[in-house]
């Protein structure tokens, strides 16, 4: 028995025939018929296609989050619930969300309508102090080339955390498939697709597919890997050689995070940025900083941060931010677990230490101690929804005496892996916190660094503005200042008021 | 040239009094599309699956500039799914322009279904048609392209240069007299008003300053797409995202050689087009192949197809010169202009004239001189986009303005409030520029710039220009610009309505007008709903089908409320009055005679004088079934050689961070005179939306090509354009003048928002930072190095 089950405007569906890597997107509008929900980019971009997925494991109450279909692939929503445009409002009358959209003037076009109204409706669900604390930065992922957004904001502020009483209520309280816990075989369209719910499972899966893929949250993999799965679409025969999707998402405690108080925190690979925001994000200000600027709220509710690691991205965000806090990674095999300091794991481009059969199962993530100083600075073109031109984390422990033990500074953007600059670090080590020390790590930075120029930036402006980071940091906690990001600064995440450091 | 106000001249001031006594319009009524579109239930050309249909995908051209030398599309075709392959070898070859503008176009007609020269990486090469989209790009790997590969030409200076590439060298190409294939000029122009170098001579001083601005594109939420079939007559519909069906229906039955009246063009809801949709881009492929298999076909672009292979806003050069006495009057103004319209020449002449017709007329001069050249390159095809050649002439006249007042040491916005032009005044250019031909003239009648100014100096805190912020690494500036658009191309552009009533006192109101977003169906509507003086529900709009709807040239150039509502409003006054007879009739049967002029209509009713009334519900079962039976109706088309312009003042203030080089924008504010506004949220919205896109343009939006001519940047991955955290605080002013040539007072609106970012957010950078930038967009990296250079510069200063 071989089959997709789930649970689409409160719907029980099972599917038998189509491919499990068909987004989630192209199923509704092809398979279903469901034609709200819109193509504008493919890509995670433009949020035309959002959908709202049922989050049972993140809180007590399940939620609605966000999501982009066009990431999504159909084995993901194996065991779920989904709400389309479709299933908002309840017999023919409009749902909350909707009359704002209407009363604020919310559509022009209208093509982009689906998706933010489905935002809007997700954040109606919010609480207050969820939204005050940066829900309303939701519409970032939903892109709209008529309105300049007034009336949409208008529209989410209307809504936000009112809590109405709708289909989404009357949905989510339903019970979870019972699907949901149990592993599944499917074979549709030449195309496997396995979701071990037991590592032992996951062993055995890795061995009979030879050609498997192994897949998180999707929204890199959907972009960068899946070809090859639509490209067999109806062309291949079942046998095992056949590609294989594995999908890491049930796996015991993957997606878990466990706070284990003074030591830190034990990180499940399959942690979703958004997950990471709230645990670690809530007590590491820094963190919550970065991850604020990380993709969009739909991107953050599927990207999990083992993707982000193994993707090796030169520009990854949460890189630089481990490598400064000295995280390890716990790298999972048949033959048991290894682990390894970060530093170590990013190899080359886009290359890490991953062995075949091996997964990341975990990041171990020591706490800051009380006296370390940290901040993120990403610098990007635009300042929602973007890849870093360069990202740059400092972290030092400053003692009484003003002297720094321990210094870390991390990049993105600067090399074909992020790396940390020991150059840097050294003249900071053992240094009175100063502006000169400072300085001269910022020098030694440019000294060492050798970016490239591509369409994000040149590498001249990269070597200016990584340089510029470091003593952004030390003006940062020297004044006190709100440091400039809080003034909301386009095209960048960074920068603390302070002299002309270069310059001098 | 500052005529006096001739007497009896209507400037619209005495009606104003009158908008307030109107029940729909000027009002914000709920759009006829909201609660559809908000849940999801508007009908965009996809949302639609016919069985049998085909997938389509293009191959297209990986060089910039080549000649096929051979096309073998054998092992494509026998690729399983595959049906057909369609390639230069076996369509047929009619020139002509994609640029969907009215007959004649002035665009030159210079390209081919497919062409057999490549001329921009994006260019078409052949596409295949299948079963399945994914069994139509498998194959398109399959297809064996031979190129014979050219040197390209990728700047605009280039192909101009003696001995460079022809770019369209085939003998079929033809445009208008100035047309110069040869030397790759795809259009020019050269236009002088009074003696221009006495002026210059004459003036005290005079400044010029050279400009440039980027490519910019549309990215409209919703790509292209088409979809066609045969319906059970055997003929062609088109099921396509235009702005202009009826262009669409022309030039399809020409190149592809097939009666007009088999062909049906149906726009259904459309996801946004601001000029890119103003083309006919791609419907040709999937009617052939429809034509040619007798099956529907589909093609949709991807959004990286999009980017790179669509149309895209004309890049410019643009030099500045004025001469000015030193009490700040204008005498003399000039514009040279060098455009790209990369490979094709689509609005190549039109949009350029625009970029001088909307700017230089708004300041008084003795004298103008305009000289333009609109060069083929190797790069992205530039178009239609809404502004239309503004956005690109007011970044250079608003920037000059201010460089301008700033030598002559005067306040920017007292120096632009001398040499304004105002209500009686004419336009000097508007004759001399005109659409491919001769220009009707135009005299100003509804103005109130003056006021936008007023309104908008407070809104923004202009007094607080000299207190702001000027040292530290954060920097703060205000700066400003005056605008001027049109409202529809004066004698060329033509709306027509049909109207009819039915049993229950309702009307089906039928409109060649192309609601793309703009909101038109509703203003119509309203328009319609005022005049037979019937709720807004009583009005059942449908728009755009060449079928049956009549005739409209289609969504652009700010025609649509102008001329289209004027049409609507004519045809439902011809209803009116045969409302008004169809009463008298009934009342004069009953043996109460009265004279139809006496009877008005009020609240869905023919109503006498002295209070009683027969409702149109009644007058029309009396008309359909009992007494002098037919059809109360009647159809209205406009053409007008007025064209009002609509004005504004933009206020901006930013924040500079000078150590990123990031621009912050804090507050914006529009103060636009855009006559009665007829749904005023709805202005506020292409207000605010306009000045968002533009906001793009001012700050992130650009092509990055590589060595070769590849645009790098074609995915929203690095193709920037605004969220909704970008946008700043944001103020629309409307500011109400009666145009007496609209209806209802109407100007345009939806184009003059994206003429004031740029402008705008350069003058404020440049009071910020005391550096003048001339060039879009500002980018971090672009004001981080000016920033740098200028610090230098001071550090030379002390040491020296
Ligand atoms: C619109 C958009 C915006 C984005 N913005 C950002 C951003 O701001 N910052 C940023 O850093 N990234 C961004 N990304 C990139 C991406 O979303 C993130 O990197 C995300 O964290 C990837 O996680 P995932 O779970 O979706 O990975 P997946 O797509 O599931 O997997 C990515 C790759 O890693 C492998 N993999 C995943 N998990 C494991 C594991 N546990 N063990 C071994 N291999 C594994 C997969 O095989 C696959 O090859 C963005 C992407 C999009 C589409
Ligand atoms: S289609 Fe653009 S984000 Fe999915
Ligand atoms: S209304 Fe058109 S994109 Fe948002």
């Amino acid at each position: 028995m071989s089959r997709i089950e789930f649970r689409i405007n409160g719907h029980h569906l099972r599917e038998h025939d189509a491919s499990p890597a068909t987004t989630v997107l192209d199923y509704l509008r092809d398979n279903l018929g469901l034609m709200g929900t819109k193509e504008g980019c493919a890509e995670g971009d433009c949020g035309a296609c959002t959908v709202l997925l049922l989050d049972r494991r993140r809180s007590k109450t399940p939620r609605w989050l966000p999501v982009n279909s066009c990431l999504l692939p159909l084995a993901a929503i194996h065991g779920r619930d989904l709400v389309t445009i479709e299933g908002l409002g309840t017999g023919g009358a409009a749902h909350p969300a909707q009359q704002a959209a209407v009363a604020t003037h919310a559509s022009q076009c209208g093509y982009c309508t689906p998706g933010v109204v489905l935002t809007l409706a997700a954040a109606a669900h919010c609480s207050a102090s969820e939204f005050a604390t940066g829900q309303a930065e939701m519409l970032a992922g939903n892109l709209c080339r008529c309105t300049g957004y007034g009336p949409i904001r208008a529209a989410l502020a209307e809504v936000a955390a009112s809590d109405p009483d709708d289909s989404l209520k009357r949905l989510r309280a339903l019970p979870e498939l019972t699907v949901a816990q149990e592993p599944l075989e499917y074979c549709a369209g030449g195309v496997h697709c396995v979701i071990p719910v037991t590592w032992e499972q996951l062993w055995e899966a890795i061995e009979q597919h030879p050609n498997h893929s192994l897949v998180a949250g999707a929204t890199d993999w959907i972009l960068t890997s899946a070809a090859p799965f639509w490209e067999h679409v109806g062309g291949g025969s079942g046998q095992s050689s056949s590609p294989c999707m594995l999908s890491l998402e049930r796996l015991p405690e993957f997606c878990q995070v466990r706070d284990r108080g003074e030591t830190g925190w034990w990180i499940g690979a399959g942690v979703r940025v958004a997950d990471l925001q709230e645990t670690v994000g809530a007590d590491v200000p820094a963190v919550a900083r970065l991850l604020r600027y990380f993709g969009s709220a739909q991107i953050r509710n599927r990207g999990t941060i083992g993707g982000n690691l193994c993707t090796a991205s030169p520009v990854g965000d949460l890189a630089p931010l481990l490598l400064a806090l000295d995280a390890k990674v716990v790298l999972r095999s048949r033959r048991g677990d290894r682990m390894l300091l970060l530093n170590d794991f990013f190899r080359g481009y886009r290359r890490t230490a991953l062995r075949p059969g091996e997964v990341l199962a975990a990041i171990e993530l020591p706490r800051p101690r009380g006296d370390t100083r940290i901040s993120p600075f990403k610098v990007c073109k635009r300042r929602e929804v973007d890849i870093a031109t360069l990202s740059c984390v400092v972290a030092v422990d400053v003692g009484a005496d003003n002297v720094m033990r321990r210094a870390r500074v991390a990049f993105g953007g600067m090399a074909p892996t992020p790396l940390r600059v020991a150059a840097c670090e050294r003249e900071l080590e053992g240094k009175v916190f100063s502006a000169s020390a400072f300085r001269r790590a910022a020098e030694a930075t440019e000294r060492e660094l050798e970016p490239i120029s591509d369409v994000r930036g040149s590498a001249w402006y990269r070597r200016r503005v990584a340089k510029n980071l470091v003593q952004a940091f030390h003006a940062e906690w020297e004044t006190g200042e709100e440091p400039a990001w809080r003034a909301d600064h386009p095209g960048t995440v960074a920068l603390a008021p302070g002299a002309q450091r270069e310059e001098k | 040239m500052s005529t006096p106000i001739p007497p009896n001249w209507d400037t619209g001031a005495d009606s104003l009094d009158r908008i307030d006594s109107y029940q729909v319009v000027g009002r914000n009524e709920t759009r006829v599309d909201a609660l559809k579109l908000a849940q999801g239930r508007g009908s965009f050309t996809d949302d639609i699956d016919l069985p049998g249909m085909l997938h389509l995908k293009m191959l297209w051209s990986p060089h910039a500039h080549a000649r096929i030398r051979s096309i073998d599309t054998s092992a494509a075709e026998a690729m399983p799914g595959v049906v057909m392959v369609l390639h230069h070898g076996n369509v047929s070859r009619i020139p002509y322009t994609t640029a969907g503008q009215g007959h004649p176009e002035p665009s030159p007609y210079d390209q081919f279904i497919f062409p057999r020269k490549v001329r921009f990486v994006g260019d078409r090469v052949a596409c295949v048609a299948a079963e399945s989209a994914v069994q139509a790009a498998r194959a398109l790997a399959k297809i064996r392209v031979e190129y014979e590969v050219l040197e390209p030409v990728l700047d605009p200076h280039d192909a101009l240069r003696p001995g460079a590439p022809v770019i369209h060298d085939e003998p079929e190409a033809f445009g208008l007299p100035d047309y110069d294939k040869a030397h790759n000029i795809a259009a020019a122009m050269h236009v002088e008003h009074g003696d221009v170098d006495a002026a210059f001579a004459e003036a005290d001083l005079v400044l010029e300053r050279e400009y440039s601005v980027p490519y910019q594109h549309h990215a409209t939420a919703e790509p292209h797409i088409a979809i066609t079939w045969l319906d059970e007559d055997q003929r062609l519909v088109v099921r396509v995202a235009t702005q202009v069906p009826f262009h669409s229906r022309r030039i399809l039955a020409r190149i592809l050689d097939f009666p007009l009246h088999r062909i049906r063009v149906v726009k259904p809801r459309v996801g946004g087009g601001f000029g890119g949709k103003q083309e006919i881009l791609l419907e040709d492929l999937p009617a052939l192949v429809t034509l040619r298999s007798g099956r529907p076909a589909r093609l949709c672009l991807t959004r990286a197809e999009e980017l790179a292979s669509s149309r895209t806003r004309h890049p410019q050069i643009l030099s500045w010169k004025t001469g000015v006495m030193r009490d700040g009057t204008l005498v003399a103004q000039e514009l040279r202009v060098l455009a790209n319209t990369g490979a094709y020449g689509a609005h190549a002449l039109t949009v350029q004239t625009c970029t001088a017709g909307k700017t230089l007329p708004l300041y008084k001069a003795r004298a103008y001189r305009f000289d333009m050249k609109t060069v083929y390159t190797n790069l992205p095809v530039a178009g239609a986009f809404r502004g239309y050649g503004g956005p690109q002439g007011f970044v250079a006249m608003e920037c000059h303005m201010d460089e301008v007042a700033e030598k002559l040491g005067l306040d920017p916005l007292e120096f632009r409030r001398r040499n304004l032009i105002g209500p009686g005044h004419d336009n000097a250019l508007a004759q001399a520029l005109g659409e491919g031909k001769e220009g009707p003239p135009q005299r100003i009648r509804s103005c109130a710039i003056q006021e936008c100014i007023d309104r908008g100096k407070a809104a923004i805190g202009w007094d607080r220009r000299d207190r702001l912020r000027s040292t530290g690494p954060i920097r703060r500036g205000i700066g400003m610009s005056c605008l001027m658009h049109g409202s529809g191309i004066p004698g060329v552009d033509m709306g027509s309505a049909h109207v009819k009533l039915n049993e229950d006192g309702s009307f089906n109101l039928h409109v060649g007008a192309t609601d793309i977003g703009t909101g038109s169906d509703t203003i119509l509507s309203q328009i319609a709903a005022e005049t037979l003086a019937v709720p807004l529900e009583k009005v059942v709009i449908y728009s755009s089908d060449t079928d049956h709807t009549p005739f409209d040239t289609g969504a652009y150039a700010s025609s649509t409320t102008f001329v289209s509502g004027a049409a609507v409003k004519k045809a439902c006054e011809g209803v009116a009055r045969q409302l008004r007879e169809a009463a008298a009739e009934m009342w004069r049967v009953e043996g109460d005679p009265c004279t139809p002029e006496d009877l008005h209509l009020e609240r869905g009713a023919v109503r006498r004088p002295d209070g009683r009334s027969l409702s149109y519900g009644e007058i029309c079962l009396s008309t359909f079934y009992t007494h002098d039976q037919h059809q109360i109706m009647d159809h209205g088309s406009h053409m007008t050689f007025e064209c009002p312009p609509p004005f504004a003042a933009h206020f901006a203030e930013v924040e500079v961070d000078t150590e990123t080089g990031a621009i912050r924008v804090l507050r914006y504010v529009a103060a636009v005179d855009c006559g009665v506004p007829i749904h005023p949220q709805s202005c506020e919205g292409q207000t605010e939306g306009g000045v968002c896109t533009s906001l793009g343009y001012a700050l992130s939006e650009d092509f990055i090509f590589n060595d070769a001519g590849r645009l790098l940047n074609d995915t929203y991955e690095d193709y920037k354009i605004p969220t909704a955290l970008d946008v700043p605080e944001f103020e629309t002013i409307l500011v109400r003048s009666y145009e007496p040539a609209g209806p209802y007072g109407a100007k345009s609106v939806s184009e003059i928002p994206t003429d004031g970012p740029g402008p705008t957010i350069a003058n404020a950078v440049a009071h910020a930072l005391g550096i003048r930038f001339r060039s879009l967009p500002l980018t971090p990296e672009k004001v981080r190095k000016a920033w740098l250079k200028k610090e230098e510069a001071r550090q030379r200063e002390t040491e020296a």
